[in-house]
C-alpha cells in the first residue's frame, strides 16, 4: 500500500467524520423540535389519572378517547373551526381578489398618481399590527362589526403584504403579451383574467396558503372583537378552555392536535408552496 | 417603481380614449384600485391617523365628542410610569433573548441541511412545521413541559436535582423560557428563508474561493454572508419587529408575572386600553411602540447595509 | 359624574315621553307580528354553573312564564370570565351591548355609566319583598336599584377527609378557631406527605384576595376608608401578610409556587388537606372522586370578629340607544323571573340565591351538598357574618392587576411581606384611578 492510498482514506474517514455529525446535529435538533408534538399526541389519549401522575408516560398505558368525544360533542369546537375556516377563508378570497385587482392597477395600468398609492401601502408595512388596535376597535365598533365575522375578515383584509407581493410579480411580467392581447382586441378585464392571473397561478397560490395559515392563527384581534362564546375561532376558544375554573389536561392536548389537524393537512399537501411563500418574502425571487 | 413608457400604437390608441373627459385608463386605474383602498383606508389608514388623536385625549369611549383634549399628557405620563418601563425592559429583555437565537439557529440549521445531508425533505418539515401552529396551540403544549409539578421537564430534572424550578414561576427563567418556546415556534421560518438565499449563491463563487485556497471560514465570510445579506436584514428586521410585539405568551402562560417579569409592551398596551379602559393611554403606548421600531430598522439597514 | 345627573324619576319619565315617538316606528320591525321579543342575555358562567343557566335559559324559552301577549326569547352569549368585562365593557361603550348582563355587585359603582337603573323601567317597591333584605341593599346603590339580586356567593374551607385521617384528625370535626386550625396544618405538613393548605386552588391574585381579606377583616382590619383609599396596609394586614409569608415558608403548609392552577390539581390529586374557595366549588368537587368535607372560615388568629368574603351576581340593564321602552319593560321581567323562580340556582350551582321563598323551598333544600355546605353558608347569612367585595367607584374590582402582589407574595417573590403590601397599595391606587 502506497502513502497516497493512506492519505485517501485519511481524507475520507475525516470527511464522513463530519458528515456524520452534521446528520446528528440535524436529526437530534429535529428530534428535540418534534418532542413537545409527540408528547403531547400521546397525552391526548390518556385517561386522567395518568395525565395528574407526576410521572409522564410517553406511550399511553390505556387508551382513551373520551377527551375526543367531549371536545366533538360536548364543547363548540365544531363551531368554532366552522367560525375559522370562515373568517380564514373568506379573509383570504377577498385578499386574492382586491389585492391582485389593485396590483394589476398598479402595474399594468397607466394613470396619475399611482406611485404615490403605492408609495404609501409600502409606507403602511411600517406600521405594526398591534399599535394600531385601540384606533382599530372604535372604528369597528363604530360600524357595529364587533362579534361579527366581518369584525374580523375586513382588517385582516386590509393587510398590505398581498399587494406588495403581487405588485413585484406582476411588475415583472413582460409587456409583450399583454400588447399581443390588446392588439387582439382584449379589454382590460380579459387581460386580469386571462393572460395575467393565469401567469400569476403559482404565487396566488402561496398568497392564498400563507394568508390562510396567518389568519387562521390570529389571535389578539378576535380576542377583542369577538365576546361571543360561539363566536370564537379556534385559537381563542382554546385559550378559554384552558383558563377555565376546571383543569382538564386531557382536554387540553386533545383540543391542541385537533386545532392543529386542518392545518397541519394542508401543510402536508402544500407544503412547498407555504415555504415558497415565506421564501418569496425573504428573497424577493420566486425560485 | 416609476411608470412604463408605452410605445405601441394599440397602447396610445387606448390612452386617448375618454369617459366625461378623463383619460380612460385613468378611470380604469381607479376603479379597480377602489376596492382594496377602501378597505386600507378604512382599516388601517385611519385607525392610524386616528390613533394619534386618541393619543392627545383623555379618551371617553362612551362619548368620544367630548374627550378633553390633553396635548401631550399621555407621552408625559407615560415616561414617568414605573409599569410602562418595567413592560419596555421584559420587551427589550425577550428581544435580546429570542432574536439572536432565531437567527443563528435558522442559519445554522439552513447551511447544515444546504450541505449533502439525507433526508432534507423530512428535516425541513420538522424544522418549519411548528411556524403554522397557533399561538394559542403552541402554549398549550409548552405548559404541560414547563409545568413545575407535573411537566415533562422537572420530572427528569428530578433525577438529577432535589427541588427542580418553575419554569414559568420564577423571576429568573420565565422571560428566558417563553423566548426558548418562541425560538421553537418560529425558527422555521427564518431556516427556510435562509435555506432558499443559501441556494441561490452560486456554486461557482464558491469554485473560485477554493481555488484561491480559501478556508471553510473564509468562504463562509467572504461569499456566503455578502451575498446573503438581503435575506439576512429582512430576517433580522422582521424578527425585531415581531419580537418586540410580544403579546399572546405572557398573556396565556404567565399574565405578565411572576412581579411583572414577563410584562412587554403590548400586553400593557392591551391591559391599558381593554383592562383599564384608558384608550388614549393605550394609543400613546403604540405610538410610541412605531417609533421604536421605526429606530431600530433604521439601525439595522445602517449595521448590515444592503447589496443595492 | 353625579353631581349633574339627573334623578331616576325625571329621567324615566324623560325616557317615557321620547320613547313614545321610537316606539311607534320600532314597533313595528320589533313587536309586530308574532315573531315577538328577543332579549339579548351575557353571562360569563363556567365549570359547573354554565349547564345550569343554560337550563334555566332552555326552561324560560320553553314554558313563556311571563304574563305578556308577545312571544320572549332569550338569547343567551356566554363569555369566559378572563374575558368577560372587558369584553362587556368595550361593547358597552361602543353602544352595542345586550339587553340584560350578568355584573357583579362590586361593579354597580364603578360601572354606573355603562348601566340603566331598573326602577326605570320596572316597579321596584313591587317586587322588594320578593328578596331578600341583604340581597336588596347589595343592589341599592346611590339610592338607585342598579341591578336585581341574584345570589351571594361567599367563602368557605374545603378539606380532604382521607387525609385529615391520615394526619390523625378527626375528619368528621374539622377545625373551628385558629388553635385547631393551626394544629391541623401542622399535623398535615408534619404526620403526611401531602401538603396542608392553599389560599386559592387556582392560585391566582384574585382568589389569594378573596382569603386575605377575610383573615384581615377578623382580625378586626380595615380594607378601604369611606374616601376609598386602600388602608389594607394595617396592624391586621400586616399581620395576615406575614402569616402567609409563613404558609409557605417555615410552615411549609405549601410549595412557594405561583403556578396557575395548582391547589385545584392537588386538592383533586389528594395531594392537598384544605384549601379556601366559593360556594361554586361544590359542582367541581361532586364530580371529582375526594372524599371532601366543609367548614367556616372563620378561624383567622386573633380574631376579634367574624367576617366572611362575599360578592353576588347581579342582572344589570346595559344602556342602549336602540331599545325601545317596552321592550326595556320585559327585559326587566325577564331579570325578575331569572332572579326569583329558580332554585337550581343554589340546588345545583352551590350558590345562596336571592329570592327570599328560594331558601325554604324543597328544590334548593334537597341538594345534595344541603347539609354539607349551604346549610352552613346559610347560617353564615343568618348570623351577618358577611361582607361585600368592596363596591369601589372607579376601576375594575376584578381585575388581576389589582391583585397579583398577593400572589406574588404567597410565592416569596419580593424580599418581605412588607414589600408586597406596600406594591399592593400602589397596585390598587393605579387601578383605582382610571
Amino acid at each position: 500500500m502506497t502513502d497516497a492510498t493512506t492519505e485517501q482514506t485519511s481524507r475520507f474517514d475525516d470527511v464522513s467524520l463530519r458528515s456524520l455529525g452534521t446528520h446528528a446535529v440535524l436529526y437530534g435538533v429535529a428530534l428535540l423540535m418534534a418532542i413537545p408534538y409527540l408528547y403531547t399526541i400521546s397525552r391526548s389519549f390518556q385517561p386522567r389519572r395518568y395525565l395528574t401522575d407526576p410521572q409522564p408516560y410517553w406511550i399511553p398505558p390505556e387508551i382513551t378517547f373520551d377527551h375526543y368525544q367531549y371536545l366533538l360533542t360536548e364543547s363548540l369546537f365544531v363551531q368554532w373551526t366552522i367560525n375559522t375556516f370562515v373568517i380564514a377563508g373568506g379573509a383570504t378570497i377577498i385578499i386574492l381578489v382586491i389585492d391582485s385587482m389593485i396590483a394589476f392597477s398598479l402595474t399594468r395600468l397607466d394613470w396619475p398618481g399611482q406611485s404615490i398609492v403605492m408609495g404609501v401601502i409600502l409606507a403602511s408595512f411600517m406600521v405594526p399590527y398591534y399599535m394600531n388596535i385601540v384606533p382599530l376597535y372604535t372604528v369597528v365598533s363604530d360600524l357595529g362589526l364587533v362579534n361579527s365575522y366581518w369584525g374580523v375578515i375586513l382588517p385582516a383584509v386590509a393587510s398590505p403584504l398581498g399587494v406588495f407581493l403581487l405588485y413585484q410579480f406582476f411588475r415583472d411580467i413582460p409587456d409583450e403579451y399583454e400588447e399581443a392581447a390588446r392588439l387582439d382586441g382584449f379589454s382590460t378585464f380579459q387581460i386580469y383574467y386571462r393572460i395575467i392571473l393565469p401567469l400569476a397561478r403559482p404565487i396566488l397560490a402561496s398568497l392564498a396558503l400563507f394568508m390562510f395559515v396567518y389568519n387562521w392563527n390570529a389571535f389578539l384581534w378576535p380576542l377583542i372583537v369577538l365576546s361571543d362564546e360561539s363566536a370564537y375561532t379556534l385559537p381563542i376558544g382554546l385559550v378559554n378552555l384552558y383558563q377555565g375554573n376546571i383543569t382538564t389536561p386531557g382536554l387540553h392536548m386533545a383540543v391542541t392536535v385537533l386545532a392543529s389537524l386542518p392545518l397541519f393537512v394542508v401543510y402536508l399537501f402544500f407544503q412547498g408552496e407555504i415555504v415558497r411563500a415565506v421564501q418569496i418574502q425573504g428573497t424577493g425571487t420566486t425560485g | 417603481m416609476g411608470l412604463r413608457n408605452r410605445f405601441t400604437t394599440g397602447e396610445n390608441e387606448r390612452a386617448q380614449q375618454t369617459v366625461f373627459g378623463v383619460r380612460k385608463e385613468t378611470v380604469e386605474g381607479i376603479a379597480w384600485s377602489l376596492p382594496y383602498l377602501a378597505v386600507f383606508s378604512v382599516f388601517l389608514v385611519w385607525p392610524a391617523l386616528k390613533g394619534f388623536y386618541m393619543s392627545l385625549h383623555n379618551w371617553d369611549p362612551f362619548v368620544p365628542s367630548e374627550s378633553e383634549f390633553i396635548g401631550l399628557e399621555n407621552y408625559i405620563e407615560l415616561f414617568n410610569d414605573p409599569v410602562f418601563w418595567d413592560a419596555m425592559k421584559g420587551t427589550i429583555y425577550f428581544v435580546a433573548l429570542s432574536v439572536p437565537l432565531l437567527v443563528l439557529l435558522g442559519l445554522g440549521l439552513a447551511l447544515g441541511v444546504n450541505k449533502n445531508v439525507k433526508g432534507k425533505t423530512v428535516l425541513r418539515a420538522i424544522y418549519f412545521s411548528p411556524y403554522i401552529l397557533t399561538v394559542a396551540v403552541v402554549t398549550l403544549i409548552w405548559s404541560e413541559v414547563y409545568s413545575e409539578g407535573y411537566g415533562l421537564i422537572n420530572y427528569y430534572l428530578g433525577f438529577v436535582m432535589s427541588d427542580p424550578p418553575g419554569w414559568l414561576t420564577s423571576t429568573n427563567l420565565a422571560m428566558p423560557a417563553l423566548a426558548f418556546m418562541t425560538v421553537w415556534w418560529l425558527v422555521g421560518f427564518n431556516f427556510v428563508i435562509f435555506l432558499a438565499a443559501r441556494q441561490g449563491v452560486p456554486e461557482r463563487l464558491y469554485e473560485a474561493a477554493r481555488l484561491d485556497g480559501a478556508s471553510t471560514w473564509r468562504a463562509f465570510k467572504d461569499v456566503t454572508l455578502p451575498q446573503m445579506r438581503n435575506s439576512i436584514l429582512f430576517v433580522v428586521i422582521i424578527q425585531f419587529i415581531l419580537q418586540f410585539q410580544v403579546f399572546a405568551q405572557p398573556f396565556v402562560l404567565t399574565s405578565g408575572g411572576p412581579r411583572g417579569s414577563t410584562d412587554t409592551l403590548v400586553y400593557y398596551l392591551y391591559r391599558s386600553a381593554f383592562s383599564q379602559h384608558q384608550y388614549g393611554y393605550g394609543a400613546a403606548i403604540g405610538y410610541v411602540l412605531v417609533m421604536i421600531l421605526v429606530v431600530i430598522a433604521l439601525i439595522n439597514f445602517k449595521v448590515i447595509g444592503t447589496n443595492d | 359624574m353625579t353631581s349633574n345627573r339627573i334623578s331616576s324619576k325625571s329621567r324615566r319619565r324623560f325616557i317615557k315621553s321620547a320613547g313614545v315617538a321610537g316606539t311607534a316606528s320600532i314597533a313595528g320591525c320589533i313587536g309586530g307580528g308574532s315573531s315577538g321579543y328577543t332579549i339579548s342575555f351575557w353571562e360569563l358562567f363556567s365549570g359547573g354553573e354554565g349547564p345550569v343557566m343554560e337550563d334555566i335559559v332552555q326552561k324560560f324559552n320553553d314554558e313563556q312564564p311571563l304574563d305578556v301577549d308577545e312571544e320572549v326569547t332569550i338569547d343567551r352569549q356566554r363569555t369566559p370570565w378572563d374575558q368577560y368585562y372587558n369584553n362587556l365593557y368595550t361593547t358597552l361603550a361602543g353602544g352595542s351591548g345586550p339587553d340584560l348582563a350578568v355584573m357583579h355587585a362590586a361593579y354597580l359603582r364603578a360601572w354606573n355609566k355603562t348601566i340603566v337603573p331598573m326602577d326605570d323601567y320596572i316597579d321596584t317597591g313591587e317586587i322588594e319583598g320578593d328578596y331578600l333584605d341583604n340581597h336588596w341593599d347589595l343592589v341599592s346603590v346611590e339610592d338607585e336599584t342598579r341591578a336585581l339580586p341574584m345570589d351571594l356567593h361567599p367563602v368557605g374551607m374545603y378539606y380532604n377527609k382521607a387525609i385529615f385521617e391520615e394526619a390523625g384528625l378527626d375528619p368528621e370535626s374539622p377545625p373551628t378557631n385558629w388553635e385547631e386550625f393551626e394544629a391541623a396544618g401542622n399535623a398535615i405538613a408534619e404526620e403526611t406527605d401531602k401538603w396542608a393548605f392553599s389560599q386559592t386552588p387556582y392560585n391566582d391574585g384574585f382568589g389569594t384576595w378573596r382569603t386575605w381579606s377575610t383573615f384581615v377583616k377578623q382580625q378586626g382590619g380595615e380594607l378601604f376608608d369611606s374616601d376609598w383609599n386602600p388602608t389594607f396596609d394595617g396592624q391586621a394586614g400586616q399581620n395576615t401578610s406575614e402569616l402567609f409569608w409563613d404558609m409557605t415558608g417555615d410552615m411549609e403548609w405549601s410549595p412557594q409556587t405561583t403556578e396557575a392552577d395548582w391547589g385545584a390539581n392537588a386538592f383533586e390529586n389528594g395531594d392537598l388537606g384544605m384549601t379556601m374557595n366559593g360556594t361554586w366549588y361544590v359542582a367541581t368537587l361532586e364530580e371529582s372522586d375526594i372524599d371532601w368535607g366543609f367548614f367556616k372560615p372563620t378561624i383567622a388568629p386573633n380574631k376579634t370578629q367574624d367576617q366572611v368574603w362575599t360578592d353576588g351576581h347581579t342582572i344589570v340593564m346595559p344602556r342602549s340607544q336602540d331599545r325601545d321602552d317596552k321592550k326595556s319593560e320585559i327585559a326587566a321581567e325577564v331579570a325578575h323571573w331569572l332572579t326569583t323562580e329558580n332554585p337550581e340556582w343554589g340546588a345545583r350551582a352551590g350558590h345562596l340565591p336571592a329570592a327570599a321563598d328560594i331558601r325554604e323551598s324543597e328544590v334548593f333544600q334537597n341538594a345534595s351538598f344541603y347539609d354539607k355546605t349551604l346549610s352552613k353558608y346559610l347560617e353564615m347569612a343568618e348570623e351577618d357574618m358577611y361582607f361585600y367585595h368592596p363596591k369601589v367607584p372607579n376601576g375594575d374590582p376584578n381585575s388581576e392587576s389589582w391583585y397579583q402582589w398577593l400572589l406574588d407574595m404567597w410565592g416569596h417573590n419580593y424580599a418581605s411581606p412588607g414589600e408586597a403590601l406596600d406594591d399592593g397599595i400602589s397596585m390598587v391606587n393605579k387601578g383605582l384611578e382610571e
